[in-house]
């Protein structure tokens, strides 16, 4: 009984991998960055909550456990999806949107229930931000869309050209009403980017750029944003030295990446990041941490990796087997740039102050969690360019 | 072209980059132009704790702290040079400064106090010279004051840091480590009442940390007063003469024992209203300083302090202390075995000095041969007799009687007058005392205290005489005089009258007008149980309370000779606690009273530790109590207490009785 059938169970010829196989080309390098991207978050988080949580008497790691959670979510999210044919995705879309919609739609009775505005739902222990899922769904709707059917080619005529734009319309306008400016600004990067690269024509793409900035000329114009915003704008577009709560933010920000200089303050010895005079350090204002405390050469070596996973991002671009391929990686590729972009834009004072976060290295597990969900389809694209 | 414009992103945030952090550099690190916004918690007003005449016991003041902001001395160099700078203006020695700085209790954040009631020179000179001192601010604060310390330390309590055991709780309800809360008495009872609510101040400083403006401010709300039951001169009086009864009482030795002294080292009295279960007094000694927690305690203190458990002046010994009442228990039994129709008031039994039960099948520990004091024989005894002149006899042969009546009849009794649980007072960790019982004997034979579990005849002879694994606290045993005095009302004792609202405006200095006062909860009387005590159980054994002061065979008759009676008529009981070793060194002293007795209105109960026979050394302090609260003799007036050194680790001195009569009692038997 105990004896080993040692015949193999199929022909070995079977096993051999055909030059098409998606598994081979996997895109090593990319799952490099990532992996070095969650890692530089990991110690920025712990670096700067680590002396508020000691004197407050809690445990310094609690911040890193539940990045490090988020992370393996992600992470398990991410592999499931690169085995999951993305042309297949493509049918599955619009249920996806629309889900995504759903709760963006759903979230304005409930934060109204909660009393405030809130952008993410409570569900016991986690928060759920539905609008860092809807940037990779409106990503994937998006370029399906634009790339047409199997047999179009050339540039996108108006009536889809139209259609575009309203995926982008329906989370884009539930987002202003939340308010987050800074997100739906996402998706206007986001989907310029993917008709650019499909094939937009010049003139639909010039005339709605007119249009959109009519629009936001109109509404910054007509009173209608909340006090805070007007502040962040303000304190943007007019260096006042009044003492507005955005525009202290801001040159506290700008002191405490000017006190890192070349070699930074030290771990967890940020003067200003540990200080409690920079608010939210580990989240929206990370870069300002880790450039106060590496200085120079860390913040420097952040945005390399960036860099590196821009021109990753591109490749794929290029380099995929078909039209939505190309503007998965396009739409990904936008949302990166812009994001990093505006963040650590802002903590220099070269962007105006809004709550996205750094993709992977902020802490917040919706965010860290539908990037690397998208990250997971991008390899997908990867993999599967000869097949 | 989509990466030309990824490039020229990248480019524009690395040359911001470069620009901020290595052209500017430097210049950003001379001029840190950081004018920021802190948020400034605004301390509140702890609520004020007050006698029932309105005098503040626990005020607070203005005070002036030196803080320093812990940016400016995070590197090593730079906090060793601020110290030894500060150290002299501040007169605190560097490595105590040192200590704060490590000291995890303060906020990690906000800036490090330094010195707390710093003198308006000191803020000014280091004000001044902020170039030398960077970092270095003044600020405003509030802190403590025990106007009449030390006196109603034990009731007051005290405040400290949050402890570590309770900080999840603390910070749950919004405290933050740094914050004072009360730790002991009436400070940590009613904590929620005395807090108030801290108000928020944001404010905008440079770089130095230089105030520039308030940006908003949420004021505090202070915290509501509480008035106790508590009659501070009445209070002064019993913490006075305890102090002095026991001083004498070490003088003195024990009765055919020259070469031995006393060691009457604590001791507690209670004086409380029969009527409703209120406290007028509630002394407990050695006493200590509340004063001496309002800044933080140095060393030498705190082991003085908390060294040892036992001894520590901390032990509020009127509510925490445990002793065996010996013959003051008397009266529970008598009211028990008259009650129960074991035995007739009338019924006279043989008190040869020794007995023995009858029919008692068993060795020496079942059924023990017991002796009087001093193995006196007082002959035939009736129930008046017996507690007149403090029978042991009767006691047991009663204890034996009762022990074979089924029900346990005298442990009912006793749970009746509230023994073998804490009362319910305010005041916070009151002990339960213990009821010799089946239970309470396996509850210590299960932790090996004694080797014999089984209950036996003998453990209620000695039940019946307040003695073997019988303990009460001084608290109890008012409590059930108490409520004997008022005919069977058996009150929850209570040091506490009202919460009143803040803000009460002052009729003279130290005394606020309580006819001005809002009254935001008054604490109501409770009862806690009825005894039923009909004439003809009750007669009797006041008759015998009578006679311990009245009759001349009475225990306490030669402490009252000189007392007018007539006056004040007294009923009471002595009561003499033997230690395990039955040395007399080692008896505790204790006399429970009540007066007048016809229309009670004081209870006044002793305990001296090891300090001798009840008449001999409680008596005499009950005696000298009464005197002062009916103004038979002087009383010292109440005085606002003088500045404390704050390193001083010597008990505030108390001010002695105005009269120079001793306290010095008869070695009587009991």
């Amino acid at each position: 009984m105990a004896t080993t059938d040692l015949r193999p169970r199929r022909p070995i010829a079977h096993l051999s991998r055909s030059a098409a196989d998606p598994l081979t080309h996997v895109d090593w390098v990319l799952l490099g960055i990532l992996g070095a991207l969650s890692a530089f978050g990991l110690l920025s988080i712990y670096g700067a909550r680590y002396q508020t949580l000691v004197s407050q008497g809690e445990d310094p790691y609690s911040f890193v456990k539940k990045q490090v959670l988020a992370l393996a979510v992600g992470g398990t999210l991410m592999l499931a999806l690169m085995f999951f044919d993305y042309r297949r995705l493509r049918e599955l879309t619009w249920i996806l949107y629309a889900a995504t919609s759903g709760a963006l739609l759903l979230l304005i009775p409930y934060s109204r229930a909660v009393n405030g505005t809130s952008a993410w739902f409570n569900l016991g222990p986690v928060q759920l931000q539905p609008a860092e899922f809807a940037k990779v769904t409106l990503i994937v709707t998006l370029a399906a869309v634009a790339a047409g059917g199997p047999r179009t080619s050339g540039p996108i005529p108006l009536r889809r050209f139209v259609a575009c734009l309203a995926v982008l319309a329906v989370p884009g306008a539930l987002t202003l009403i939340q308010p987050d400016l800074g997100t739906t600004l996402c998706y206007v990067a986001i989907t310029m980017g993917v008709l650019l690269v499909g094939g937009g024509k010049p003139k639909h793409i010039v005339a709605v750029t007119i249009v959109g900035l009519l629009m936001a000329t109109a509404i910054v114009g007509s009173g209608k944003l909340h006090g805070y915003q007007q502040d962040r704008l303000i304190s943007f577009v007019a260096d006042n030295r009044a003492t507005t709560d955005a525009n202290l933010q801001l040159r506290n920000s700008e002191t405490a990446i000017g006190l890192g200089g070349l070699t930074g303050s030290g771990f967890k010895e940020g003067r200003m990041t540990n200080g409690g005079f920079v608010p939210v350090a580990e989240s929206d204002f990370i870069f300002t941490t880790i450039a106060e405390q590496f200085g120079f050469i860390g913040a420097s070596a952040l945005l390399l990796l960036y860099g590196f996973l821009a021109v990753r991002l591109l490749r794929v671009a290029q380099m995929s087997g078909d039209m939505f391929g190309s503007l998965v990686a396009t739409g990904a590729l936008a949302y990166l740039v812009f994001q990093v972009f505006e963040n650590v834009g802002m903590t220099m004072g070269i962007m105006p102050i809004t709550g996205l976060p750094l993709p992977l290295v902020s802490y917040g597990g919706s965010s860290t969690v539908a990037f690397l969900a998208l990250m997971g389809v991008v390899q997908n694209i990867h993999m599967r360019r000869y097949v | 072209m989509l990466a030309i414009v990824v490039v020229s992103l990248f480019g524009a945030l690395f040359s911001r980059l470069w620009y901020l952090q290595v052209m500017r550099s430097t210049r950003f690190e001379q001029t840190a132009s950081i004018n920021s916004l802190r948020d400034v918690q605004l301390p509140p007003m702890r609520g004020r704790i007050l006698d029932s005449a309105g005098r503040i016991l626990a005020d607070n003041k203005r005070v002036l702290v030196v803080t320093v902001d812990r940016s400016a001395i995070r590197s090593t160099t730079k906090r060793t040079q601020l110290f030894e700078r500060l150290a002299g203006a501040l007169l605190t020695p560097v490595p105590e400064l040192e200590a704060r700085y490590k000291d995890a209790k303060f906020d990690q954040v906000l800036p490090l106090p330094l010195k707390e009631d710093v003198d308006e020179e000191t803020a000014a000179f280091v004000k001044e010279r902020y170039e030398d001192y960077p970092g270095v601010e003044v600020v405003e604060s509030w802190q403590r004051v025990y106007r009449f310390a030390p006196y109603a330390g034990h009731i007051l309590g005290y405040i400290g840091r949050v402890p570590a055991d309770q900080k999840a709780e603390y910070l749950k309800l919004g405290y933050k480590l740094s914050d004072s809360v009360g730790i002991a008495g009436i400070e940590r009872a009613y904590e929620p009442e005395l807090r108030g609510t801290p108000g928020s101040q944001r404010i905008e400083v440079d770089a130095q940390n230089r105030f520039v403006r308030v940006v908003s401010e949420v004021p505090a709300k202070p915290g509501d007063d509480v008035q106790l039951t508590i009659d501070l001169s009445a209070q002064q009086l019993a913490e006075q003469t305890l102090q002095k009864g026991l001083t004498e009482a070490r003088s003195r030795s024990p009765r055919n024992e020259p070469d031995k002294r006393f060691a009457a080292e604590a001791g507690s009295v209670v004086v409380q209203d029969p009527s409703n279960g209120r406290i007028v007094a509630l002394a407990s000694n050695p006493a200590f300083d509340p004063r001496w927690f309002v800044n933080p305690l140095p060393k030498a203190k705190f082991d003085q302090l908390f060294g040892d458990g036992r001894n520590s002046p901390l032990v509020d010994r009127a509510v925490q202390g445990e002793y065996a009442p010996g013959s003051t228990f008397k009266l529970i039994s008598a009211s028990a075995g008259l009650s129960s129709g074991t035995i007739g008031a009338d019924v006279k039994i043989d008190d040869t000095g020794t007995y023995k039960a009858p029919n008692c099948t068993g060795g020496p520990d079942v059924c023990p041969t017991l002796q009087n004091a001093q193995k006196v024989a007082n002959g035939l005894t009736d129930m008046r007799k017996a507690v007149t002149v403090s029978s042991d006899v009767y006691f047991y042969s009663l204890g034996y009687e009762l022990f074979n009546r089924p029900g346990q009849v005298l442990q009912n009794e006793a749970k009746a007058f509230g023994f073998g649980k804490p009362s319910g007072i305010q005041l916070p960790d009151e002990h339960a005392g213990r009821i010799p019982s089946v239970e309470s004997k396996k509850y210590l034979y299960d932790r090996k205290v004694i080797k014999e579990a089984s209950y036996n005849p003998g453990d209620n002879m000695n039940f019946a005489v307040g003695q073997g694994i019988t303990a009460v606290t001084p608290l109890q045993l008012a409590n059930a005089y108490s409520a004997f005095a008022n005919g069977g009302t058996l009150y929850t004792a209570s040091v506490v009258q009202a919460v009143l609202v803040a803000g009460t405006p002052d009729l003279t200095y130290g005394q606020v007008d309580l006819s001005k006062a809002t009254v935001l909860r008054a604490i109501e009387i409770k009862v806690a149980g009825k005894i039923d005590l009909p004439p003809a159980v009750r007669q009797p054994i006041l008759d015998g309370l009578v006679g311990v002061v009245n009759n001349p065979t009475g225990t306490a008759y030669d402490v009252f000779k000189d007392f007018p009676l007539d006056q004040l008529p007294i009923a009471g009981k002595t009561g003499t606690a033997q230690d395990g070793t039955k040395e007399a060194v080692k008896d505790d002293s204790l006399f429970a009273s009540f007066a007048p007795y016809n229309a009670p209105r004081f209870t006044v109960v002793a305990v001296l530790e090891n300090a001798g026979f009840g008449a001999e050394a409680a008596a005499p302090v009950v005696k000298r109590i009464y005197q002062g609260l009916y103004a038979m003799l002087p009383n010292s007036p109440v005085q606002q207490a003088t500045p404390l050194d704050p390193a001083s680790v010597v008990a505030a001195t108390m001010a002695p009785l105005p009269d120079v009569g001793t306290l010095l009692g008869v070695t009587g038997r009991d």
